[in-house]
Parts: C-alpha cells; sequence; structure tokens
C-alpha cells in the first residue's frame, strides 16, 4: 500500500484522516482493524511508531500538532502513515510497501488537508517511493494575483532515509527565461512563496528538477479571509489518454529539456 | 494494467466487433472512434452566487514544445444538468502561457450548473504513431463570490467525452453489468454543508444511489439520482456539529466518483472524490 502524508505549510496546520475500508467493492484487500504506523527520517533510519490502530469501516484523524513537526517557511518535516495487518520493524533502512492493503481502481486514498482559521483545504491522496532517479516537469496554473498569497509546494518521498538535495529550476514559459534555481531537499515538503517572482495571470510558470521527482502542489491563502486553496498538478503523461503514457512523458520532458536549454 | 493487458489479447484473437463490445464492458473508458478526435473530461460550472474559471492551456504546445507552434483552434461545449448542449465558444489559442477563463462573461446566460468540455483541436503524426490522443484534464477554479476573490481549484479525472474531425461528440465512460460500490475515503465533518457533483460519463441513463451513513447511528440515508447521458446532478447534506458521515455511491458506473463541495459560513473546499 502506499503511505499516506501529514505535513503542514506556513501556519496551515496539516491533518490526515485515515479510512480503513476499501474505495470499492471489488478490491477488498483486508477485513478487521489495522495497525497505524508513523514513519518519520532522521537523515538516517526511517523511526517506525506504533499509532494504535484503526477499526474496520472507521475513520481516524491526525493532526500536525499530535506530532513534533519540524516546521519553517521554506520546508515541512513529513509523517508517513502506513496502515497494515502486521507491526513494522521500529527502524527501516528503507521504507517497505505493503502489498497486503491496496486496491488500484481507485488507489486507496486518505484525506490529506490543512487548517487556519477554521477554513481547510484538501485533496484526496497517497504517496509511493519516488525512485531516486527520478526528474519532474511541472506546469503551474494556480497563481492568483489578487488578494491570494501563492507558493509551489513540492512533496517528496524516497525509500532511503538519507537525505539528499537537488536543484529546482523555475521558468517563465512565455520567454524560456529561468527565473530562478531553490535547492530543494528529498523526503521533506518544499515550500516556495511564488510572489516574489512576480508572475502575472497570463504567465505560466514551469518547473523542472532533473534529479528529483515529487507531487507539485500549488497553495493560496487568501490575504482577505480564511479561505485556502490547494490542488496538485498532473504529471505530463496526463496530457495524452490510450498508447503507451511513459513514452509520451519521456517525449514530453524531453523536448521541454532541450527547449529551455535553447 | 489489466485493460492494456486485455486489450493486446483481444486485439490478437477477436473480430473487432466483439473485441469492442467486451472491452467497452470492462475498461473504465472507451476509445474515441478517429484517431485524429481529442479528448475532455466534463467539468463541472456553477453560477450564481459562484463564479467558474477555466484555466486554459496550450495542450498541444506543453505536450511538444518544439513542433506545436501553430495556432490552433479551442472549442469548449457547455451542457445543462440535463446533458443538453447549451452553448459553443470558440476561440485560437496560440502562446504557451496561460489564460484564465471567466466562465460567466464568456457564456453570459450560464445557468446556476452544468458542465463543460474543452477541445484541443490538435493532431500529430507522433500521437498516431502512439495511437494517442490529447485530453484535457485541466484544472477549474471555483470562487464563492460572497467569500473572497481566492479560487479553489480541483483538476479534471474524468477522460469524459471524444469530439473528432467533424466535431461529433462520444461519450467514453462505461458502466457495469451490475451494480458496484464507491466509498468516498473522506469523512464527513460537522459543521458544514456537503455538494457532491455527479457527472454522467456514459451514453446511456444510470441510476445513482447515495447512501450517507451519520457514525453512530444505526440508520442509513438512501438517496436516488437518475442521471441522463452528459447530465449532472448533486447530492447535497449537511452535517452537524460534531457529527460525522460516510458516503457510499452504488451504480453501474464504474467509477462514480464526484466533486465534491465542502462549505461553512466562512470557507468552502473542492476537491475530487
Amino acid at each position: 500500500m502506499a503511505y499516506f502524508p501529514l505535513f503542514s505549510i506556513t501556519d496551515a496546520a496539516g491533518f490526515t484522516t485515515l479510512a480503513n475500508f476499501s474505495p470499492n467493492d471489488w478490491e477488498r484487500p483486508v477485513k478487521g482493524d489495522l495497525f497505524v504506523t508513523s514513519f518519520r527520517t532522521d537523515g538516517k533510519v526511517w523511526h517506525a511508531s506504533d499509532e494504535g490502530i484503526i477499526e474496520q469501516d472507521r475513520f481516524r484523524m491526525f493532526e500536525a500538532n499530535q506530532f513534533d513537526l519540524k516546521l519553517n517557511e521554506s520546508e515541512s518535516e513529513i509523517i508517513l502513515f502506513q496502515i497494515s495487518t502486521e507491526k513494522p520493524d521500529p527502524e527501516l533502512t528503507l521504507l517497505q510497501p505493503d502489498h497486503l492493503i491496496s486496491t488500484h481502481w481507485p488507489e486507496w486514498r486518505a484525506t490529506v488537508g490543512f487548517k487556519r482559521n477554521g477554513a481547510q483545504a484538501s485533496y484526496q491522496g497517497e504517496v509511493n517511493p519516488f525512485p531516486n532517479k527520478a526528474s519532474l516537469l511541472t506546469f503551474h496554473p494556480f497563481i492568483q494575483v489578487q488578494e491570494t498569497e501563492n507558493y509551489f509546494v513540492l512533496l517528496n518521498v524516497e525509500s532511503s532515509p538519507v537525505f539528499r538535495w537537488s536543484e529546482l529550476e523555475i521558468y517563465n514559459s512565455n520567454t524560456r527565461k529561468r527565473i530562478d534555481t531553490v535547492k530543494v531537499k528529498n523526503n521533506c515538503v518544499n515550500i516556495i512563496p511564488l510572489d516574489q517572482y512576480g508572475f502575472t495571470d497570463k504567465e505560466l510558470p514551469i518547473f523542472q528538477c532533473k534529479t528529483m521527482a515529487g507531487i507539485p502542489f500549488g497553495f493560496g491563502k487568501s490575504k482577505t479571509s480564511s479561505i485556502l486553496s490547494l490542488e496538485h498538478t498532473h504529471p505530463p503523461g496526463s496530457l495524452t489518454l490510450f498508447g503507451n503514457r511513459f513514452n509520451s512523458q519521456k517525449h514530453t520532458k524531453s523536448q521541454w529539456s532541450e527547449f529551455l536549454k535553447s | 494494467m489489466l485493460p492494456n493487458k486485455v486489450n493486446q489479447i483481444a486485439k490478437k484473437i477477436l473480430p473487432s466487433f466483439v473485441k469492442n463490445f467486451i472491452l467497452n464492458r470492462i475498461s473504465f473508458i472507451r476509445r474515441p472512434d478517429e484517431i485524429k478526435s481529442v479528448i475532455s473530461d466534463q467539468f463541472p460550472f456553477r453560477n450564481g452566487a459562484w463564479k467558474t474559471y477555466f484555466e486554459l492551456l496550450n495542450l498541444p504546445r506543453l505536450f511538444d514544445p518544439v513542433d506545436s507552434d501553430k495556432p490552433y483552434n479551442v472549442r469548449l461545449v457547455f451542457f445543462d444538468q440535463d446533458g443538453k448542449i447549451i452553448h459553443t465558444h470558440e476561440s485560437l489559442k496560440h502562446d504557451v502561457g496561460r489564460t484564465t477563463l471567466d466562465l460567466n462573461s464568456i457564456f453570459p446566460d450560464m445557468p446556476s450548473i452544468g458542465t463543460f468540455s474543452c477541445f484541443h483541436n490538435f493532431y500529430s503524426g507522433w500521437l498516431e504513431g502512439e495511437e494517442s490522443y490529447l485530453a484535457e484534464r485541466g484544472y477549474v477554479g471555483f470562487q464563492n463570490t460572497k467569500l473572497s476573490k481566492t479560487k479553489g481549484y480541483v483538476h479534471g479525472n474524468f477522460d469524459a467525452i471524444a469530439e473528432d474531425s467533424k466535431k461529433s461528440l462520444k461519450s467514453l465512460g462505461t458502466s457495469n453489468f451490475r451494480n458496484r460500490e464507491y466509498c468516498l475515503q473522506h469523512e464527513l465533518t460537522g459543521h458544514a454543508s456537503y455538494e457532491l457533483f455527479f457527472v454522467n460519463t456514459t451514453s446511456s441513463s444510470q441510476k445513482i444511489t447515495i447512501n450517507l451513513k451519520i457514525t453512530d447511528q444505526s440508520d442509513t440515508f438512501n438517496t436516488i439520482l437518475i442521471i441522463p447521458p452528459r447530465g449532472l446532478r448533486i447530492f447535497k447534506c449537511d452535517v452537524n456539529s460534531k457529527e460525522t458521515a460516510k458516503v457510499k455511491i452504488i451504480s453501474r458506473l464504474n467509477m462514480a466518483r464526484p466533486v465534491v463541495f465542502r462549505s461553512t459560513e466562512n470557507s468552502f473546499d473542492v476537491f475530487h472524490g
């Protein structure tokens, strides 16, 4: 099964609600109460903590303030939850998959969200560890120029607990000009304020990272109300349907890599 | 992926009409009839107290920035809640920037709810070689005008409908021989009003039963919605303070995943269920 992330974004406190029931009735991998384990890395090993059980057919919510989450303006520590039939080892050198509990149509997911001043924004999500040789290319249409603080948020999880850093390049798609290069870290959530770059509502930022993948989000905070805005972008392979999506994604990434260089 | 493997086997051994019948039953989406077709989700829109925006991006150029630099035609098709076409809007797209379309301004008589699709009239030899189609699964921004200008975004998720080179439409969603359950893995929490938007992406009318269970109460509440092809229906419920609830959707649709709005007095959240 995938892991379910818990993290915060600036002053929006994270919460994650796990479900112990299948999203459909034709893939029912397990029944009964399940163990909940949280994982966090110190850069050397993944430390597992027993979080008790989640009863069958029930939800269970965890909030960031239950954990001593390391958080600053540019990154948030990430807690990963796994629900399983067995308790895992307390210290892992690599995150282990648990194939006993998984669904495909759709994937078993949790509600991952953020709360601030009584408002919340959430998505239905999960995360599988990314290969450490993967790359990222994403187009970011979420900047709101009026009344909103805008952030690019990159969530990365890899099997290895060892921290590493990579460079995230930010481009303006209209000019192909590189606007900035930002250090990003694996096994955490990177938070990049976007208003400093002065993108207009006609410009489409492109984020490229050649040596690290992740789930990219747009996060917005209203300056005049409590409203939060959150959504992830699709991977480039989602621009096409049928055929070989891997080939499609490879085509798009290689074309953009050349295009942004020239 | 199972449908791909079945597709490969079926291609080898079955006549095309038998293959298509079987695949349309077991796959979650049908193939367009023509290789030059383009695909779009059917995105819900709202009007009245809400404003709906669509982030129009140059998909051909994003797909291939080197070989796709010519202007091309984009067609938006609006459907009412019963699936009838009520408006179309065409424009030329050329730059690789972002155009935020205020749907209310391009369709002033827009009803309070409905759906729309966006077709990028683009075709390339690369796509043909891969037997692949350009698909619009983009981003819709909802603004509650009473609360704030900040939009809540939700991405498309369904490959709902294909338009061929003659502008003929084909619904791509499939249904099953028997009812299937889809359980929303989101706990409804109060105090809030929930609205679940269901779109029928198939070519036949669909019955959807929504089973609502308030936590720690023995009773469940069933609501039946009949949704015409390409139509939209909303399930609404209020969850009181300190209450939580769970939703199960029973239908012949292969994936009856709604777009969920959660509204409170001062805020809202929108996400794909």
